[in-house]
């Protein structure tokens, strides 16, 4: 089975859900505090889905804003990071379809001096075997359609649950399960 | 759940991935182990879903190395300051820590403009800002020249202690010397305490003890106990400013119904309509509430210094962001005291606090309402 990451790292101090509601009722250095813990993520899912660093940072922000809007609506017998990454992912799929309104953007730009994660040891054919299936990879995921992208990324890269995707989405756990089978198969195949 | 509900024989790929996850129930974990057990095909299909995986982990160009992360942080934290008016902290600094002293966010949202409607965003917000300087400073300015100090608005304790000259309604209206019969203006800007000491000349500040000794003994005031001060500390916290309103309230409250419970109406109205019967809960002689009674009569009344706390209080709130609370400040103020300067310039603050929530929310970011 994979090994999954932890989907929330941990942090000293207050939980997510307390510090959002303090930030509801009007802590500044919560909402502050937030914003530290999870605008790496948030940037990375967002810009997975772009796969363009200026907009990803757009959205990152306009996530944040959206995120501290919505505070009354954040119920705190919930965990936080599903709803902050749902509003991710909105922005995300608002951003992509605009984009594809307008055309504008090449969606296999790779941003430059962005650093691959590191791997094991491995034999050179291995290695090279590897780094191909990365390229085709790399170029096969932005023609899934966004909401098999978006469980896939948000499975594989942030180490969600099946139930912590549902609930970011709001769709079934059931949905998520055979969306992921279908995002995989649709890799295998494009990958073959 | 066994093989045997497997279709064609197989978990199908939707078990099979879910497997990979870890996300089936035990049972049917079960059974799909068992299955994998003796099928090498779906061995090797779960074989290439953990390639994948890691290919996509791989792939992860979305990481940014550690100068380029610096930087879009740098900008995260910039627009966010902009629109919601946060400094995003970096790094270490930023560890929360549990803080008694904490920052009042201000209130309100802009609509979000991203990248190209964020610089006429900020443009009106910089005028906005401008203006609510302006106002306030206005403000200070004829809060002044009716002999209010800057001091004396902020600091209820100084407040008090200038209550015994003010307020002025103009400054010249202390100007006449002890030897000249003063006007009607200058009656109606006497010292609140109901005494009818020397007027002092325009800008002079005397303490109410003071006052007490130069008048002498006019009906006994000399002997009277200062009215007590509701002390309203000055902290950053927007839940003090409001234990600092609702504890002056309390004590109105109580002086009022102590001094006439026969008196239906609100504590605040009661308060209004029997200061005789306040001041005598307060200590005041019956002369001296006689005397309020008459200065009453001319359209004047004192100013309490519970009062004066309040719309210090109010005003610290106002300039921490905390519009709503300022607001419900003033108003207090001014529908107690509505014969009072201090509740035009209540009305006036109020106005000036509804403005610059809206400023801050985005409703008029360019004009202030009058």
């Amino acid at each position: 089975m994979t090994e999954r990451r932890p989907t929330v790292p941990v942090h000293d101090g207050p939980s997510d859900s307390a510090l959002a509601v303090r930030a509801r009722e009007g802590d500044g250095h919560a909402f502050k505090e937030l914003v530290r813990r999870h605008q790496e993520r948030v940037f990375r899912i967002v810009h997975r889905m772009l796969r363009d660093r200026d907009q990803a940072e757009d959205v990152t922000q306009v996530t944040f804003v959206r995120a501290f809007r919505s505070l009354l609506k954040y119920k705190e017998e919930f965990p936080f990071h599903p709803w902050l990454y749902r509003i991710a992912v909105n922005a995300s799929l608002t951003q992509i379809e605009k984009r594809k309104r307008e055309k504008l953007v090449d969606i296999d730009l790779v941003p430059e001096r962005f650093v691959p994660r590191p791997a094991g040891e491995e034999s050179p054919l291995e290695v090279a075997g590897r780094r191909e299936l990365v390229d085709r990879i790399r170029k096969a995921l932005p023609e899934l359609p966004e909401e098999q992208r978006v469980v896939f990324l948000l499975r594989v890269d942030e180490g969600f649950s099946y139930d912590e995707i549902a609930q970011t989405l709001d769709i079934p756990r059931g949905t998520v399960m055979s969306r992921l089978s279908r995002a995989r198969e649709a890799l295998r195949k494009r990958l073959v | 759940m066994t093989e045997a509900n497997f279709e064609g024989g197989h978990p199908g790929t939707e078990w099979l991935s879910a497997w990979h996850d870890g996300e089936l129930q035990d049972e049917a974990a079960a059974a799909v182990r068992q299955h994998l057990d003796g099928c090498a095909a779906c061995r090797h299909l779960l074989d290439e879903f953990r390639q994948l995986d890691q290919a996509t982990r791989l792939a992860d160009d979305a990481t940014p190395d550690a100068a380029t992360w610096e930087g879009i942080e740098g900008r995260l934290r910039q627009r966010l300051e902009d629109e919601l008016g946060l400094g995003i902290p970096v790094g270490a600094a930023a560890r929360y820590v549990e803080t008694d002293a904490e920052l009042v966010m201000r209130p309100g949202l802009s609509e979000v403009r991203g990248g190209k409607g964020a610089r006429p965003f900020r443009l009106r917000w910089a005028v906005a800002t401008a203006a609510g300087l302006g106002l306030g400073l206005f403000t200070l300015r004829t809060l002044s020249d009716n002999g209010w100090t800057v001091s004396g608005v902020m600091d209820p304790a100084a407040r008090h202690r200038s209550e015994a000259r003010v307020p002025a309604r103009s400054a010249e209206a202390t100007t006449a010397s002890p030897q000249e019969p003063m006007t009607d203006n200058q009656a109606d800007d006497k010292v609140q305490d109901g005494e009818v000491p020397p007027v002092p000349a325009a800008g002079t500040a005397l303490p109410t003890g003071k006052i007490r000794e130069e008048a002498g003994d006019a009906g006994g005031l000399a002997d009277a106990a200062p009215p007590p001060v509701v002390a309203a500390p000055m902290t950053d916290s927007g839940d003090r400013y409001l234990a600092d309103v609702e504890q002056v309230l309390r004590a109105k409250e109580s002086a009022a119904s102590a001094g006439g419970a026969a008196n239906e109406s609100s504590p605040l109205e009661k308060d209004q309509a029997a200061p005789a019967a306040a001041r005598s809960a307060e200590g005041s002689s019956a002369s001296r509430a006689d005397a309020d009674e008459a200065k009453k009569a001319k359209g004047e009344m004192s100013v309490e210094p519970e009062y004066a706390a309040v719309f210090a209080a109010a005003s610290r709130a106002r300039e921490s962001g905390e519009y709503a609370l300022a607001r419900r400040g003033f108003a207090l103020v001014a529908g107690a005291v509505p014969d009072q300067p201090l509740a035009r310039d209540a009305e006036f603050e109020a106005r000036l606090a509804g403005a610059h929530a809206d400023i801050v929310e985005g409703r008029s970011p360019d004009a202030v309402r009058s």
